[in-house]
């Protein structure tokens, strides 16, 4: 499968219908987001069963910005809907084989869990200090 | 005023407001299950395939040579471990500019002005050696530590600057 260009108004549908999403967020003027773009190319003809999404950070700035990207080209990893890993740099072909080799091999499971459970302890210790929480806040 | 009570928000575009709530729900223990504990560990490797680490063996004598003659050919150990460390940092940092691209090796600026201009720094640190040591006589070991900062300051720029770019 080839990689498909992703924007805010595809982004969060396009990693909540499928399994695994890959995103790689660049930028034409850097070196190294050209440098990794024919690794990223290459593993998505390798994944057929793995969403390879790419983010232009110039054409998508308020994508990049919402996304927290400081630095690029950064790549993210999404599973069920939920990130599972994000790093900038770009990365040779045999790290970026790691990273599809680990999000594959997660508990996902026990990763809902620990997700439930850190949000309850956050909920739980903003309303002990009488606070609301960020979801709150954003309401 | 009450401490939850914070300023009023502008208005979200519900779509990126999706996309910061997607990034935001995982808490550092999850991401640090793939990333490890140690992710510069990966950006060393990308920034110095096999082929940079040959060069940078290759880079690493003319460089000793070239830091001890700028140093007046000091002696001790101490002197030994900066010496050696300038001549390995030197040699990393210059060899981080052979990218290999599809397999084969590129010349790579780096992504950031820094990084383009860090193999200015071991050479500064030279040149800062040989200005600071007097003729015929070996350099103070404070020279010395000024050059290695200057020479890990290089490759720290290389290191990072090889691998990633500040956004605009």
């Amino acid at each position: 499968m080839a990689t498909r260009n992703l924007a805010a108004a595809d982004f969060t549908q396009t990693v909540l219908d499928n399994d695994i999403v890959l995103v790689d967020f660049w930028a034409a003027w850097c070196g190294p987001c050209r440098q990794f773009a024919p690794v990223f190319e290459a593993s998505s003809e390798k994944h057929p069963d793995i969403v390879f999404g790419k983010v232009d950070t110039e054409a998508e700035q308020a994508l990049a910005g919402a996304a927290g990207i400081t630095s690029i080209p950064t790549l993210m990893a999404f599973r069920e809907g939920v990130l599972v890993f994000s790093q900038p740099g770009a990365l040779p072909a045999a790290a970026l084989e790691q990273v599809i080799d680990g999000v594959k091999g997660l508990d996902m499971a026990a990763i809902h869990a620990e997700i439930a459970a850190h949000g309850a302890g956050e909920a739980g210790d903003a309303a002990a200090d009488g606070a609301p929480t960020e979801a709150a806040a954003e309401r | 005023m009450a401490r939850w009570a914070r300023p009023p928000r502008r208005p979200d575009d519900p779509q990126l407001a999706a996309v910061r709530s997607l990034v935001r729900a995982t808490p550092p223990e999850v991401l640090d299950r793939i990333r490890g504990r140690a992710p510069w560990r990966r950006a060393v490797r990308a920034a110095w395939p096999p082929l940079t680490l040959v060069i940078a063996a290759l880079l690493f004598t003319p460089l000793y040579l070239a830091f001890a003659s700028s140093a007046g050919w000091p002696e001790g150990n101490l002197w030994s471990l900066l010496l050696l460390a300038m001549a390995a940092g030197a040699a990393l940092t210059f060899a981080g500019y052979l990218r290999v691209v599809d397999g084969r090796p590129r010349l790579g600026l780096g992504g950031s002005p820094c990084a383009a201009v860090s193999g200015f720094f071991p050479i500064v640190g030279a040149l800062a050696l040989a200005t600071t040591t007097p003729p015929g006589m070996p350099a103070s070991a404070a020279s010395g530590w000024m050059a290695l900062g200057l020479v890990l300051l290089g490759l720290s720029n290389r290191v990072t600057g090889a691998v990633m770019c500040p956004p605009r």
